[in-house]
């Protein structure tokens, strides 16, 4: 009996010394860069309260909110790394949990606007056109010049369901309308047409049919994936035309209430200047903590802001399925 | 383990359906949540009215057909002649070309769509030849339509046509068409006569997998097409996952299906009845 219990004291006081099992937070990304920035955040928050970050790659911003609707009952994914626009619509669908702004005070380093009830908005990415100069004919300065002539069958424009919709409402906001007033922006992408070669769906199509030099000119680009690509010798040109600037934003969502607290933890901690600072160096983008720098590669590129508009999402993301059926009879049909 | 008289194996074999009743289920399961899906919503059968009641969505299943068709007959000429030269061809060649076959099958898709862009695209070596040949004036659209996809497509399923007509060739006794070359036929003669009418079971799986394999192909339509050429495979895709309307994904994707079965179903009866005759 004395040995069964010298037994146990051992085995209590050995289970007491073993460290306790680690917090795990699961955190899902883009893949490449996207998924560099956020191993650069995660990974400090790691380090700072000792918890373990895994990270899972979506293919794409939609596929990333399939996924949490698959796993609507039972989600493994705590954070999502998404866009505005898709996490609104995530939101609709109940696929994200609120964000308990008083039990996370460092949210109060935010400019109000870009906390919402379920999501959080973190960085700004800046759209624009893209151009070879070794194969374009002329400069490229506004919107406008995508329909110039010159540029029949060199041209790579996205189809309308890229980046949420953004190419048409850029299209739209290029020649005086909204996402409520589509007519001119429809009627700018039917000039379009003679000079389109192919469409791409993703970013990475884009800087793929830039860099083979399949296209001259891409229609709409993402800074952050041409960002690495600029320079005074290159060849390659990031033009963000005059007038109303369309960004996407990269937003995060909390999807597992069973981790709630230390997703909240990790939402906090990248709404700090340090965490901005270091993804954007990363990414290439524009921190929306107004004490976090963006980096030196896009600092020329940022608009004022009274020159980013601010699209109304609920609007885009109902109407874009009669947009994207427009787009496909009047503009990729051959 | 007690077996009943007269049923020895039995529990061999119930151990080896076993796995297969299980693959059976989950497909059925599968294909029933689809079938589900396509037919709910208010009211019923809206998804299948809007789909077939649109020229665009017609023309997806149309165009899938179209390019699946002209893919299963470049396939299985460009395969046929590859398999019978394979059962010509010394033991080295042969597994040279084996070889070629394997790698090419199991190259990252992504990566083999992306080299055909860079050799038949606007800027590819083709172009660039041609237009430093002065042949041409201006780039020849190669890809980025029907044409390119197909090219795509056949290089992406060469592989399922070689081997099952490979298979079905080897096994043609040589005696056959010695005899044959004997009594007098030339080489033309004997092969219509006698090598391809034997060959033909090889041929018909190799359609069957070659069409189906083309009807739901996605990364080579999606990237040779430019999106000029979206077959039913996108059309599903960005349904289902860009705007979360699955009912209407799963009608295009049933409609699909059952026609492509119904096609292959008939071909395989065409086939059968040809063997009896």
């Amino acid at each position: 009996m004395g040995n069964l219990r010298t037994l146990s004291v051992l085995l209590v006081g050995l289970v007491a010394a073993l460290p306790a099992a680690a917090e795990t937070l699961v955190i899902q990304t883009w893949s490449g860069v996207w998924e560099n920035g956020a191993r650069a955040v995660g990974d400090a928050f790691a380090k700072k309260y000792n918890v373990e970050v895994k990270y899972e790659l979506q293919q794409n911003t939609r596929l990333g909110i399939a996924k949490l609707r698959a796993q609507k009952d039972n989600p493994t994914i705590d954070i999502a790394f998404s866009t505005n626009d898709a996490l609104e619509q995530a939101a609709s669908e109940n696929l994200l949990l609120p964000i308990d702004v008083k039990a996370a005070p460092g949210l109060a380093a935010l400019p109000p606007k870009f906390v919402h009830k379920n999501y959080l908005e973190v960085m700004n990415i800046l759209f624009g056109l893209v151009y070879r100069k070794d194969l374009a004919p002329f400069e490229l300065t506004k919107w406008s010049d995508l329909a110039d002539p010159r540029l029949k069958g060199k041209l790579g424009v996205p189809t309308a369901q890229f980046a949420g919709g953004r190419w048409l409402i850029m299209a739209a906001l290029a020649n005086g309308g909204n996402e409520n007033n589509m007519e001119p922006g429809m009627a700018f992408l039917k000039r379009l047409k003679p000079n389109i070669l192919s469409f791409y769906a993703t970013d990475g199509e884009s800087v793929k049919v830039v860099q083979s030099g399949e296209v001259a000119v891409a229609g709409l680009g993402i800074l952050s994936d041409f960002a690495k690509l600029l320079g005074p010798s290159s060849q390659y040109r990031f033009v963000i035309p005059d007038g109303p600037v369309l960004t996407s934003v990269v937003s995060v969502g909390m999807a597992n209430p069973k981790n709630a607290p230390l997703s909240l933890k990790f939402v906090e901690f990248l709404a700090q200047p340090e965490a901005q600072s270091a993804y954007c160096a990363i990414i290439n983008c524009t921190p929306v903590n107004p004490s976090a720098s963006p980096p030196d590669a896009i600092k020329d590129f940022r608009p004022a802001p009274e020159r980013i508009y601010a699209a109304d999402f609920a609007v885009i993301n109902g109407k874009l399925p009669e947009w994207d059926e427009w787009y496909k009879k009047e503009i990729q049909a051959r | 383990m007690i077996t009943a008289p007269g049923c020895r194996g039995c529990g061999v074999r119930a151990a080896l359906a076993a796995p297969a009743l299980v693959a059976l289920a989950l497909l059925a399961a599968a294909l029933s949540s689809l079938l589900i899906a396509s037919i709910g919503g208010t009211p019923w059968f809206q998804h299948y009215r809007k789909f077939l009641g649109d020229d665009l969505y017609v023309a997806y299943l149309v165009r899938s057909f179209r390019v699946a068709a002209w893919t299963t007959l470049v396939t299985i000429v460009v395969g046929y002649a590859i398999a019978y030269t394979m059962t010509q061809a010394s033991a080295t060649t042969r597994r040279l070309i084996v070889m070629l076959l394997v790698l090419q099958f199991f190259s990252i898709s992504v990566t083999r769509i992306y080299s055909i862009i860079l050799l038949l695209g606007n800027n590819g070596a083709v172009n660039r030849s041609l237009l430093a040949l002065g042949v041409i004036d201006a780039p020849v659209r190669l890809i980025y339509n029907e044409f390119g996809v197909v090219i795509g497509l056949v290089n992406a399923s060469l592989p399922f046509a070689v081997f099952p007509i490979f298979s079905v060739l080897e096994r043609v006794p040589s005696s056959l068409r010695e005899a044959a070359y004997t009594l007098g036929a030339r080489r033309a003669r004997s092969f219509w006569r006698i090598v391809f009418p034997l060959s033909v079971p090889g041929v018909a799986a190799s359609v069957v997998i070659v069409f189906l394999y083309s009807l739901g192909a996605f990364a080579t339509p999606l990237m040779l097409g430019g999106g000029f050429v979206d077959l039913i495979s996108v059309f599903a895709y960005e349904q289902a996952i860009n705007f979360s309307n699955y009912g209407f994904a799963a009608a295009g994707a049933i409609v699909s299906t059952v026609l492509g079965l119904a096609l292959v179903y008939a071909f395989t009866v065409l086939i059968e009845r040809r063997a009896e005759t």
